[in-house]
């Protein structure tokens, strides 16, 4: 009788059981799809702008390790100064150049002192080459 | 218009004809979602969700396919989403009108007290179950059309029919059931 009853109630009638939809259900859709729309479209434009951001500081940050990576420093070269020495030249790779600079002698600190603008890991291989007095000088100032 | 043209101008973007869509199937897309969710509020934001998804995906909906099926396959994993987050959630969700909600046919011998008592023994089987039951029983879906929805093959939904069928003979046994 229940196995009747019920398979008469399942499959003889269509639709034994209905739901009203609300009224403003088309409406509410709507709503809800056009604010998806937009947060999609704000979501876009955010991802733009961060995209873009990210790429500048990028940017920035290479500009500036690049800038860092090239940027001259003050390297001053000492010699010390023992009194027999006429002159001292620095010669070497700087700057990828070769150069030969003079060095002057301070004599409040007793160095002979050259002040080089080097950019960074620039310098590869220098030397000192020191001129000494000759005995003809000596003499000459005795 | 009808329903294969109306979808061929939601394709090239035509809103009126997706508004068209909505009156065709929002009756069917709340229905299902109230039946399982037990909340209207809660019904209309699947109801919402589904359509969204239409809106979406509809280039990517092949017409050779009975679009109400496909409605479904979507409705069904939004449901399938929403319904394992409520059951962590533990808390009191169905409205307490909701058999008040659901217009019972009163043409048959069954009353309607004994359909509400029906009711209440197919909100006990599983969200798998109870969809197989509304689209073979309410909607009168062939078994064709319910095995395209849920991805089946037709053996397998006759299958899960009659097992589903069998425990709802079970459940109201133990309720008593007044025929």
């Amino acid at each position: 009788m229940l196995k009747d009853s019920i398979n008469n109630l399942l499959e003889k009638e269509s639709e034994w059981f209905s739901v009203e939809a609300p009224n403003d259900l088309r409406d509410k859709i709507f709503l809800y799809i056009e604010g998806k729309v937009q947060r999609s479209f704000a979501f876009l434009r955010l991802l733009k702008l961060v995209s873009f951001s990210t790429l500048c500081v990028l940017a920035v940050m290479v500009i500036l390790l690049i800038s860092y990576q090239f940027k001259p420093s003050k390297v001053v070269f000492v010699y010390p100064n023992s009194g027999t020495e006429k002159s001292v030249n620095l010669v070497g790779t700087i700057n990828k150049e070769n150069k030969k600079i003079p060095l002057v002698l301070d004599k409040n600190s007793g160095y002979w002192k050259a002040t080089v603008r080097v950019a960074q890991n620039d310098l590869q291989d220098y030397h000192f080459i020191v001129e000494e007095f000759s005995a003809d000088d000596i003499n000459r100032d005795n | 218009m009808d329903e294969k043209e109306i979808i061929k101008e939601v394709k090239k973007g035509n809103s009126e004809a997706f508004g068209q869509l909505i009156d065709l199937y929002k009756k069917l897309v709340f229905s299902f979602a109230y039946y399982h969710v037990k909340n209207r509020a809660d019904a209309e934001d699947i109801t919402q969700e589904v359509f969204w998804r239409v809106f979406s995906y509809i280039n990517k909906f092949d017409e050779k396919r009975k679009f109400f099926s496909w409605l479904y396959t979507i409705e069904m994993n939004i449901l399938a989403t929403f319904l394992k987050k409520r059951m962590k959630q533990k808390k009191a969700y169905a409205d307490q009108d909701f058999l008040e909600n659901i217009v019972f046919d009163e043409k048959d011998r069954m009353s309607a007290e004994d359909k509400i008592v029906l009711f209440e023994a197919i909100d006990k089987l599983s969200t798998m179950e109870k969809s197989l039951i509304y689209m073979k029983y309410n909607e009168d879906y062939s078994i064709k059309e319910i095995a395209e929805s849920f991805k089946l093959s037709e053996q397998n939904v006759k299958v899960k029919l009659f097992r589903t069928k069998g425990k709802l003979y079970k459940i109201l046994g133990k309720e008593n059931i007044v025929c």
